[in-house]
């Protein structure tokens, strides 16, 4: 289960398809290096990733915010891409870490969001993405819930549930992202699911399955 | 269910942008890794990208031209004497006033739903430059094999890096169906220069309503929003409606502080700058929109520098201190930004040429 709708997977696929015509690269950090020499070559990077950072920034903050926190991502990238680690041939997590870095400026506006669906059920964040002749959004209790328990989780443990499970990341994946050691990864990712499950109304808030990782790696 | 599954079911329904949605920000990442990005630095030029609708951002510099082949703008060896020659330009409002009576007669084009418009642009960065806007035309630009195949891209030996060329959907309809303020396709904006009242306080207000002032942290004044939201509708809309464009230059006609020059642009071609100083923060520039002496029509932008300074690239968004970049300095009255059409058309299909 990795928790992409088919529509994701048939834009992977598109995009596979079309990495198969465009370049000799064979990963981000190959694109990353020779874009010191050729800084236009970075835009590759922006057609392989800018989507699933776009549709991560929207799941956050919204439709409209999702715009600048893509572009601002990528910008940053670019500016400092002579310190990427070139060892990493993802550079996922560095994007995302940026994302995340300029994500976590706008934490009032998550919280306002998360806030919003937890008290009245409706959720202004998935309205922005939904026409609004289609009426407000409304959740199921256990969304409300959620949003409550995830709005009152620290900066940090939400960034690390929500790599977790909107990004599909790895534990290794959301350190390096995060740039924080994988101890604390697993430390705040049991932190933030025991306090879900208790807002879901787990009565047993210490029973945390290590789920999460093996769902990820198979 | 497990608690995660609960949280990846959380706002599942968030959809994948397409390309279209992303092209603004693979635009600016462009800019950026073409021209040194001095352009998004600029204070207002931020909203001005925003301004631009999703897939018709190039339109910002290169609508104009498209103008130039759909209007025609008369018969350019008559109006030669009308702003053309050695004389001083006059002022800026008898320049305008001049330019409304050239292209106010112009036929009305009838843009097709399903028409591309191609545009082909140049632009210059002081940040990325080391001569004052460049006069040296270098037409072949070529693929990049890495790139998406709408964006052209600097060859690899570095010449030229100044132009790009695009192409922009004239009824875009992610843009039409935007709900974010200042998201227009090219046919919102034809429909909106059509249907604009005759007096210009009355086209002050809706042009202001249409093209919101900047947010609190990029102040301007109601002059310099004005001056903004008018000459991006003179200079932005890709397909223009010429009556609409005689009323926006009449309206601009209206807004103080205005100054008209002849300058040369990065073409090499004679050029009226309509300018006005912005007051903002570092670096203080004056935004001037450069209209076609012949034709009256706007062909592009110029952020000119009204003091010394310089740039160095600082710290960005993470809080990380840059790769080195060295320190870039102008004088006052130095070009820091031009962007000039070179070409535009209608075309039927997405990837044609004219």
């Amino acid at each position: 289960m990795t928790g992409r709708s088919p529509d994701d997977q048939e834009h992977d696929h598109e995009r596979d398809h079309d990495h198969d015509h465009e370049c000799d690269y064979q990963d981000d950090a190959a694109i990353v290096g020779q874009s010191l020499e050729s800084p236009e070559i970075f835009a590759l990077l922006y057609d392989r990733h800018a989507a699933d950072i776009h549709r991560y920034a929207a799941r956050r903050l919204g439709d409209g915010a999702a715009d600048d926190i893509t572009a601002d991502t990528f910008l940053t990238a670019f500016r400092v891409r002579a310190r990427f680690d070139t060892t990493h041939h993802s550079a996922r997590p560095w994007l995302y870490g940026i994302a995340a870095n300029l994500i976590g400026k706008q934490r009032r506006k998550e919280l306002r969001g998360l806030r919003a669906l937890a008290r009245t059920g409706r959720d202004p964040v998935a309205e922005s993405w939904v026409e609004r002749s289609d009426s407000r959004v409304t959740a199921q209790a256990s969304q409300a819930a959620l949003a409550g328990a995830v709005a009152a989780l620290s900066g940090g443990d939400r960034h690390v549930l929500l790599l977790v499970a909107w990004a599909d990341f790895s534990y290794q994946e959301v350190a390096d992202a995060l740039s924080i050691p994988i101890g604390t990864v697993r430390s705040r990712l049991n932190r933030a699911r025991r306090k879900v499950r208790t807002a879901l109304g787990d009565n047993d808030p210490t029973r945390v399955t290590d789920v999460a990782e093996a769902m990820t790696h198979g | 269910m497990d608690e995660t599954q609960f949280v990846r079911d959380l706002r599942a329904g968030a959809p994948l942008p397409d390309r279209t949605r992303l092209a603004p920000g693979r635009r600016r990442l462009l800019d950026e890794a073409t021209s040194g990005g001095l352009m998004s630095r600029l204070r207002g030029l931020r909203s001005d990208w925003r301004t631009a609708a999703v897939g018709a951002v190039a339109a910002m510099t290169a609508a104009a031209l498209s103008a130039t082949l759909l209007v025609g703008g008369g018969d350019p060896a008559a109006e030669e004497s009308l702003l053309s020659g050695r004389a001083p330009a006059g002022s800026a409002a008898e320049v305008l006033r001049t330019a409304a009576l050239m292209v106010g007669d112009d036929p009305v084009p009838a843009p097709r739903a399903d028409q591309w418009i191609y545009v082909r642009e140049r632009y210059y960065d002081v940040v990325r430059e080391e001569k004052p806007a460049g006069l040296v035309a270098q037409p072949d630009v070529n693929y990049h094999p890495l790139g998406e195949k709408k964006y052209l891209v600097p060859k690899p030996d570095g010449i030229p890096r100044d132009q790009a060329e695009e192409w922009i959907p004239y009824a875009d309809q992610d843009a039409e169906r935007s709900r974010t303020d200042q998201k227009y396709s090219a046919r919102e904006i034809f429909r909106f220069l059509a249907d604009l009242p005759d007096d210009p306080k009355a086209i002050l207000d809706e042009v202001r309503a249409f093209y919101p002032a900047n947010p609190p942290e990029n102040p301007e004044t109601p002059d310099e929003h004005a001056f903004r939201a008018l000459g991006l509708l003179a200079v932005q809309q890709p397909v223009p409606h010429p009556q609409g464009l005689a009323k926006i230059y009449r309206t601009l006609a209206t807004i103080p502080g205005i100054r008209a020059s002849r300058v040369v642009d990065l073409t090499g071609r004679e050029a009226l700058a309509i300018s006005r100083a912005e007051s903002g923060g570092p670096p203080g520039h004056v935004r001037a929109y450069l209209l076609r002496p012949s034709t009256g029509l706007p062909v592009g932008q110029r952020w000119t520098a009204d003091a010394d300074g310089s740039y160095t690239e600082g710290e960005y968004g993470d809080g990380t201190p840059a790769a080195d970049t060295p320190t870039t300095t102008w004088k006052k009255g130095d070009v820091l930004v031009e962007r000039v059409r070179l070409e535009g058309a209608l075309v039927d299909k997405d990837h044609e040429r004219p």
